[in-house]
């Protein structure tokens, strides 16, 4: 159990160390949300309200991009360069390793949060409450948690078909109508009544405030989870 | 000399019965060399706390059948490995050596079957059982160092042992760089280092020395053998089967063709030399008198007598003369000779 635990801790230590090394990672997860933030804030930010909606907006694009492409994709990945096998054949379990992976995911998404609430305070002068950095960090883990199943699962899903592709055909759509940049309340009846149904719009609604969206993260969470597994283990046999 | 008849189908019984009956290897003695299916071994073991030298394989492969996409992969496989032996797995592209090494580590689960490490999963057992599998897996952005340190960490190693590791394979300046950017060989070095880092009693390695030069190979082979230890391996450079193995496997078709010693397997050539001539060099006088096998642009010659042979030819024919090998004794065991 302490060696697990060790394993884990160097993980989490490593697993950071690789991301702020490989320049793709460190852009995606650090510098694009704040730089989103900036040019949308710069473009529509005079009136207050907006920064206060674009804030949770950005945040929730940030968490949803970073779980879904960095965990689903590099288990696969992982479980295809023999890595997963590398890390099966070492004696602490398998999951002390991804426990690293997954607190390191928390970690970045975590400082990525910090970052934007500073640069909307003293950039924009926004207000941040501490109810809302609670509730921003409260999503990193639901976030991250359901959006991290939804990429397990697309990931596995299909052989032949690159998780990334399958990801940024559900990521892109969800991204236009999920109300982070602007207010779902403009976009056509239709388009709401779909909207209200993705899990994006889930998240973001739960970082405005909206809390009851919180237990359909869960929901999310839970039903992913459950496919994941299934998907999983099937790959697996089939291998 | 007990060598299988090359078999052409699945034979489940027959193979499983002769296998366990021929898998004594050379020296030992074949009155103590029990199995598994002795218990009464195990048990006397236990009640006496002998787990070390035990006469119970240390790997055993009963009847596992193993299919993927209606391709049967491993077709009805038994295998035996006695404590501090060395056995070669040898057998063409798609013979199924590596889906075996996969099932031996729990990796697939057979069809029909089971494969133990003694006497137990390999998850049970993993302390104890070193492994390197075709390809080196890599984190990318990780330095060497990094990646050494984590395993040293999973197996409670101190990192002292893998540098040394690199010492002895001269590649110590490999420790600060990325992996992402080491060459194959070195890839396969550092996957050697991994494997014997908490110096295991058992060795399970995948090709363990493809892709390296001969000095390399020469001192991955040092490394391997510097104490006694078991050893299972899989290899298409089958000069090493003959110097290393005590025991040779030929796998074809996902099920064993033979298995003995080398020196048993090459007298199933049924001569001790082999001479090559290139076609367009061969008398027709020769071809009329001697059978021979194509071979890679080649007649090939197979003759206790390279005289007989040579005696057609005159002076400005090329040829050559060299012992026979195990591919020649897979050749004639597969039935393609």
């Amino acid at each position: 159990m302490i060696r697990d635990v060790r394993l884990a801790l160097l993980s989490l230590v490593y697993e950071t160390r690789y991301t702020l090394r490989n320049r793709e990672a460190f852009f995606f997860t650090l510098v694009f949300p704040v730089f989103l933030f900036v040019l949308f804030g710069a473009i529509w930010g005079r009136s207050g309200s907006y920064l206060q909606l674009l804030l949770p907006g950005v945040i929730g694009i940030s968490i949803a991009s970073d779980a879904l492409f960095s965990v689903g994709p590099v288990i696969r990945r992982y479980a295809e360069n023999g890595v997963l096998k590398f890390l099966r054949s070492l004696p602490p379990r398998t999951l002390a390793h991804f426990g690293g992976t997954v607190a390191n995911r928390v970690l970045l998404m975590s400082v990525s949060v910090v970052l934007l609430c500073g640069v909307a305070a003293f950039g924009f002068n926004t207000a941040i409450t501490k109810t809302m950095v609670v509730t921003y960090l409260l999503g990193v883990g639901l976030g991250g948690w359901s959006f991290s199943a939804i990429g397990l699962t697309a990931a596995f899903a299909s052989e032949s078909v690159s998780p990334r592709g399958i990801l940024n055909l559900l990521y892109l759509p969800m991204l236009f109508v999920s109300g982070a940049f602007y207010p779902i309340s403009i976009l056509p009846d239709s388009l709401q009544t779909i909207a209200y149904l993705l899990p994006l719009t889930h998240l973001v609604e739960f970082l405005k405030g909206q809390n009851m969206y919180g237990y359909l993260l869960v929901g999310w969470g839970l039903l992913f989870t459950a496919a994941a597994y299934i998907v999983f283990c099937y790959r697996q046999e089939e291998r | 000399m007990s060598i299988s008849a090359p078999t052409t189908g699945p034979k489940p019984d027959s193979t499983a019965a002769s296998t366990r009956d021929r898998i004594s290897s050379p020296g030992a003695d074949s009155g103590m060399n029990r199995t598994a299916s002795q218990p009464v071994d195990a048990e006397v073991n236990a009640m006496f706390d002998l787990p070390s030298g035990s006469p119970s394989p240390v790997i055993a492969i009963d009847e596992v059948h193993l299919q993927q996409n209606e391709t049967t992969i491993l077709d009805g496989v038994s295998l035996e490995l006695t404590d501090e032996k060395c056995l070669a797995l040898l057998g063409p592209n798609g013979a199924g050596k590596s889906s075996l090494i996969d099932v031996i580590l729990g990796y697939i689960t057979p069809d029909a079957g089971t494969a133990h490490i003694w006497g137990q999963p390999f998850d049970t057992v993993k302390e104890r059982v070193g492994t390197q599998l075709e390809s080196t897996p890599m984190f990318h952005y990780a330095r060497v160092q990094e990646m050494l340190n984590y395993a040293c960490v999973a197996h409670d190693t101190p990192y002292n042992r893998a540098r040394r590791l690199l010492q002895r394979l001269g590649i110590e300046d490999l420790e600060e760089r990325l992996v992402r950017v080491l060459s194959q060989g070195q890839r396969k070095q550092i996957g050697i280092v991994l494997a014997l880092l908490d110096d295991p009693d058992l060795l399970i390695l995948d090709e363990p020395t493809s892709g390296l030069d001969p000095f390399v190979r020469k001192q991955v082979w040092e490394l391997i053998r510097e104490r006694p230890r078991t050893v299972f391996f899989t290899t298409h450079i089958w000069s090493e089967a003959e110097r290393f193995a005590d025991t040779v496997t030929f796998l074809a078709g996902g099920h064993v063709l033979a298995q003995d010693t080398a020196g048993a397997l090459l007298d199933a050539c049924a001569a001790e030399q082999k001479v090559d001539v290139p076609t367009d060099h061969v008398p027709d006088a020769l071809r009329k008198e001697k059978t021979a096998v194509r071979h890679n642009g080649s007649l090939r010659f197979y003759t206790d007598d390279p005289d007989s042979v040579l005696n057609h030819l005159s002076t400005s024919h090329r040829y050559s003369v060299s012992p026979v090998t195990l591919e020649d004794a897979f050749l004639h065991l597969s039935g393609q000779v």
